[in-house]
């Protein structure tokens, strides 16, 4: 049998041309799914440059964030497990990054982390959020994704994860 | 020449079709799929000394918890709070059953569990066993639990503190955060049994 390359190359060029106009609308997959790489890596740079300066390269916060400082202002938090990003929702994130902290804060509240609506676009901040989740481990992931609507696919953690220890011993 | 076009629609059309069952797929998957990544068959002990098993419980909405009677805030707390929310789920309440299942099956024996959950509502379950079915349990929920010395020379528990909505066929449904509050909780099951 003759192979018809001609029309294998046919095939293959409509295939491309249909990933090609289809992927800029579905790249980014639904909240508390897989973490697309593409947008993981679009974070990354995005938190270099905007969020490292208070938050830490290594998203390890400031000394002391837990108190007040001497100004009255709280520091910037890790964003890392040591912190407590991961116990708010996809929404939440993305509320706290565009528009600072007032949505959840006292009236009168005064805080230094920056509303970042006009600097950053929406998907700039659900690449960010992308980015910071990608850094926590299975447990802390886990944890992050059953606070989203529809976010409870367990599917792709590794086998053996664990919901992080909230409830701690905090005693002497 | 139009022959190539039309392979060319052809390959065009199969990709499409591909990508968009790809995102209708990852997009809805996330609801039904997670039957059996959380949850399992168990052979545990109740508080009146009973050895129960999840087959006992079929034909019921669970809300399960993982916690122990000595531990100061988080259980209470949640314990309190699914006693809460069954007090809003009007009709519906019949067709719950709470269950705790203790981490600390040394301290916790079935007579220690039958006071403590009795004071959180009539239809409370408690549950321990022998360390092996609680390991077995804890892996299944995903638990994390560890033992946490104090300097009395007593110890604490380390735990997850997750709330588990398991369906009448002890399917996994979903699961909400400890301090999720009543309101919120008794709104989501009240759309979730039929
Ligand atoms: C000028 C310093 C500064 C920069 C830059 C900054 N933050 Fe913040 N951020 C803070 C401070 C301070 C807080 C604590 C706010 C408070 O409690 O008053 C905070 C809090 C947050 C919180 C809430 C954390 C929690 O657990 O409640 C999030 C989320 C956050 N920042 C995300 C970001 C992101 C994403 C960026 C980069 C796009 C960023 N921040 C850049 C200072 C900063």
């Amino acid at each position: 049998m003759k192979i018809p390359l001609g029309q294998i190359v046919a095939l293959g060029l409509g295939a491309a041309l249909a990933v090609a106009i289809a992927m800029p609308f579905i790249r980014h997959a639904p909240a508390g799914l897989r973490l697309d790489p593409v947008q993981v890596e679009s974070g990354r740079q995005v938190y270099g440059q905007y969020c490292a300066s208070c938050h830490g390269s290594h998203l390890e916060g400031q000394a002391n964030w837990e108190r007040p400082g001497a100004d009255g202002y709280f520091p910037a938090p890790p964003h890392d497990a040591s912190g407590h990003t991961w116990q708010h929702s996809d929404a939440q994130l993305h509320e706290l990054t565009a528009h600072s902290v007032y949505a959840y804060a006292a009236p009168g509240y005064r805080s230094r982390m920056p509303a970042f609506a006009g600097t950053l676009s929406d998907r700039q901040i659900d690449d960010v959020i992308a980015y910071i989740k990608s850094t926590w481990p299975a447990s802390l992931q886990a944890y992050q994704r059953v606070l989203n609507p529809a976010g409870i696919d367990f599917k792709d953690l590794p086998p053996g994860w664990k919901f992080p220890p909230t409830c701690r011993f905090h005693g002497s | 020449m139009t022959n190539y076009l039309k392979t060319l629609g052809y390959g065009f059309a199969i990709a499409l079709f591909a990508l968009l069952a790809y995102t209708a797929y990852t997009r809805f998957a996330g609801t039904a799929s997670n039957a059996g990544v959380v949850g399992g068959p168990f052979t545990l002990i109740d508080q009146n000394g009973r050895t129960v098993t999840d087959k006992d419980f079929k034909g019921r909405w669970l809300i399960v918890y993982f916690g122990y009677t000595h531990c100061p805030d988080a259980c209470p707390t949640a314990l309190n709070n699914i006693g809460a929310t069954l007090d809003q789920l009007g009709a519906k309440r019949s067709r719950v059953t709470p269950i705790f299942i203790t981490i600390d099956p040394a301290r916790d024996t079935a007579a220690t569990l039958k006071s403590y959950v009795a004071s959180f509502g009539p239809e409370f379950v408690g549950l321990t066993g022998s360390d092996a079915a609680i390991t077995a349990a804890e892996q299944a929920y995903h638990v994390y639990a560890a033992k946490h010395p104090t300097t009395d020379g007593g110890y604490d528990m380390d735990h997850s503190s997750v709330l588990y909505v398991m369906d009448p066929d002890g399917r996994f449904v979903t699961n909400f955060a400890d301090e999720t509050d009543p309101a919120t909780l008794a709104e989501r099951l009240k759309s979730l049994i039929p």
